[in-house]
């Protein structure tokens, strides 16, 4: 799938719920109700903005510097702190998991969460009668162009074999490198 | 001659019975003569509406010239679901269904706005939610169907700010500050502490509790990286 630059909704206007640039939209807000709100909104501009760049796995530090943060036109970023806060939701609602428990910078971003790429991978497998997979076979091989798990961050795939392991779906193999670790269907 | 005695006091006694009952003959003739005028004129009233039903149900300014008659003579269409007035024009559901759905927009934007919705803004809403063939509402329906809900007691009401007028939904004490401070940030769509103390010309205490109240109550937001700092009503705000 290929990638197009994110068109944002006027975002950091948050639309549909604002008509233009609302500014107060990157600082936190002091008001417990009206923050969160603003949490609410944020997390749907960064899911789908993961979404449009198939962003699977994001540094804090990093997506900080990326337009959907740093939002030039007006002139507002928003601070780190609020960052953080946000992806703590983002993990809490089961839409992120961190890649570094400890220092917290590092995030998988489930915009589909790894039950639903475990049903994509396993109906794709039964439609073509796939018995044996490498990893490296779902994400990046030919027979998987076009679809929407290819391209998947090789870490998110891990995780979300281990998701039909858990399901009686699948069995993990271990080759001599990640990419020949695969899954043999159930 | 100065009169003294019983019989003194008994002839003023007796004009005041007489200027009495002269007095009370007048205003019974009054209001006998009001009393008719005024059935004469709810029949009136009542052939017209008959004969302009159709008018009033589809013509919003009809429908208001239509009601302020009605309410200057103290006839209520909207009292009662089932009298005559409804049954002839069916306004009592068109204005009871209209301050329904007028309640479920205020309840559903409420998290976005704080409970503070350009009028206009709640009329576009209502009209897209009830569709084309609706019969059209004007800014007046609006403000009889908020009228006949504020009887509830739940704190709907329309308050102005400037030239803007926004509904209220959520109870709240709107002082002569709060609203003086809304109407100075309907020009631009925010205002700064500054801003306000200068234009007009309040103590720096007087500012601050305003604006912290307006935060608390999430009627504005804060934009932090502003210098001054500029408080935000997103009331202000609206979705296209």
């Amino acid at each position: 799938m290929s990638v197009q630059p994110h068109k944002f909704p006027p975002i950091h206007s948050f639309t549909p719920f604002f008509s233009y640039s609302f500014c107060p939209s990157d600082s936190r807000q002091p008001t417990q109700e009206t923050w969160i709100r603003q949490r609410t909104l944020w997390i749907e501009i960064i899911l789908s903005y993961c979404q449009s760049q198939r962003l699977f796995l994001v540094d804090l530090n990093e997506l900080a510097k990326s337009p959907l943060f740093d939002n030039k036109t007006i002139n507002r970023r928003v601070q780190r702190e609020m960052i953080d806060e946000l992806f703590a939701e983002i993990v809490a609602i089961g839409n992120g998991e961190w890649e570094d428990k400890k220092q917290k910078k590092r995030c998988f971003v489930w915009w589909k969460k790894p039950e639903e790429w475990a049903a994509l991978i396993y109906a794709w497998a039964s439609e073509n009668g796939q018995k044996i997979c490498t990893v490296y076979e779902i994400v990046e091989g030919d027979g998987t162009e076009g679809l929407e798990f290819h391209g998947l961050n090789m870490d998110a795939v891990k995780r979300v074999l281990e998701v039909l392991v858990k399901q009686g779906k699948g069995q993990i193999f271990y080759g001599s490198s990640d990419a020949d670790m695969g899954i043999k269907f159930a | 001659m100065r009169q003294r005695g019983i019989a003194g006091i008994q002839r003023a006694q007796a004009q005041k019975t007489h200027f009495e009952r002269v007095g009370s003959e007048l205003s019974q003739q009054q209001l006998a003569q009001l009393k008719q005028q005024l059935s004469v004129f709810k029949e009136n009233l009542e052939s017209f509406s008959i004969k302009y039903r159709n008018e009033i149900r589809s013509n919003p300014q009809f429908r208001a010239h239509f009601q302020s008659m009605c309410a200057s003579i103290g006839v209520d269409p909207l009292a009662s679901n089932k009298g005559f007035w409804a049954e002839v024009l069916g306004v009592g559901d068109f204005y009871y269904e209209l301050a329904v759905q007028i309640a479920e927009i205020c309840i559903a934007t409420r998290e976005k706005n704080g409970g503070l919705i350009d009028l206009q803004d709640l009329k576009r809403y209502l009209e897209k939610s009830r569709g084309k063939n609706a019969q059209q509402i004007s800014d007046d329906d609006i403000a009889q169907s908020i009228k006949s809900i504020s009887t509830l007691g739940n704190g709907f009401e329309i308050v102005t700010f400037g030239s803007r007028k926004m509904v209220q939904s959520v109870p709240r004490e709107l002082n002569k500050d709060y609203e003086t401070v809304l109407a100075v940030a309907q020009e631009s769509g925010f205002v700064t502490r500054i801003g306000v103390e200068r234009m007009l010309g309040w103590d720096e205490g007087r500012v601050e509790s305003v604006l912290t109240k307006l935060l608390q109550d999430s009627v504005c937001w804060i934009d932090l990286q502003a210098e001054p700092h500029q408080y935000w009503v997103a009331g202000f705000f609206s979705q296209d």
